[in-house]
């Protein structure tokens, strides 16, 4: 028999948007209550902000696309028709 | 503010001026690589992408509604082209759903263990992701977007981007696991 996959509870589905400033001031008021009250959702923002450093971390160390990007892409729309 | 002047960068390419296609692509050529490159691991598909995007923006950018922020509307292009070059790279049969649930195990906590570096364990667990897990990681923590706008770039309810991102760092703490470090959560 298989599991049936684990739903988040609703506080704990909004933390990493809590995190990133980016919640609605309703749900940030929520999950900020919710953080007053359960000491363990401070573990999993302590998680989770490694998570976020770790991946910004991540993408910042990746290359950037080479010089010939746009002329690829200026060669392309110079053969379209005018507009 | 930036999301301002972009929209009117594409009011002016609706009227044919390059110029505002090469400031645009100046402006976010390098978050797009860096998706792109997230989703494909592939530097040359990646460099694809963005050239598709920008050709795409000048073709189609009445499309462009202006209903959401252009960098998001612009993130939604460049996944379905990388989805795109992913199915023509792969087996015929292996549809977008199962490509997207791969796991990664070419770097394994395993070997990372070796670095005896917490930091790198976590950073090898997070490529071992899948790309559906990767994305919705990178598109919340690197390119800053809330719920509706992920929702909107995956193309899923917003329900369904809160419970893949539950799952993600769910399984994020799995690998971590395995790894041998001493997690709590969740």
């Amino acid at each position: 028999m298989t599991a049936e996959p684990e739903l988040p509870n609703e506080i704990e589905a909004l933390l990493p948007w809590y995190a990133t400033g980016r919640l609605s001031p309703e749900d940030r008021a929520k999950v900020a209550a919710a953080l007053q009250e359960r000491a363990d959702l401070a573990g999993q923002m302590r998680f989770l902000e490694e998570v976020r450093q770790a991946t910004i971390g991540i993408n910042e160390e990746l290359e950037v696309p080479s010089d010939a990007g746009w002329d690829r892409i200026a060669a392309a729309i110079a053969a379209e028709p005018r507009r | 503010m930036a999301a301002d002047d972009d929209l009117e960068l594409f009011q002016r390419i609706r009227a044919g001026d390059p110029l505002a296609l090469k400031t645009l692509y100046g402006r976010h050529r390098v978050a797009i690589y860096r998706f792109a490159l997230r989703l494909t691991r592939s530097e040359a598909s990646a460099e694809d992408v963005v050239s598709e995007v920008f050709i795409d923006v000048w073709r189609n950018a009445a499309a462009f509604a202006g209903g959401s922020q252009p960098k998001t509307f612009l993130l939604g292009v460049a996944r379905n082209k990388a989805y795109s070059l992913l199915r023509r790279r792969r087996d015929e049969e292996l549809d977008e759903q199962k490509a997207a649930e791969i796991e990664d195990h070419a770097d394994t906590p395993e070997a990372s263990l070796q670095k005896r570096n917490k930091s790198e364990i976590l950073r090898a667990c997070l490529n071992r992701l899948s790309a559906a897990h990767r994305e919705v990681i990178d598109l919340v923590y690197y390119h800053d977007k809330s719920i509706e706008e992920v929702a909107e770039i995956v193309g899923a309810p917003v329900g369904t981007v809160k419970t893949r991102m539950f799952h993600a760092r769910k399984r994020l703490a799995e690998f971590i696991a395995d790894a041998g470090e001493d997690r709590s959560w969740p």
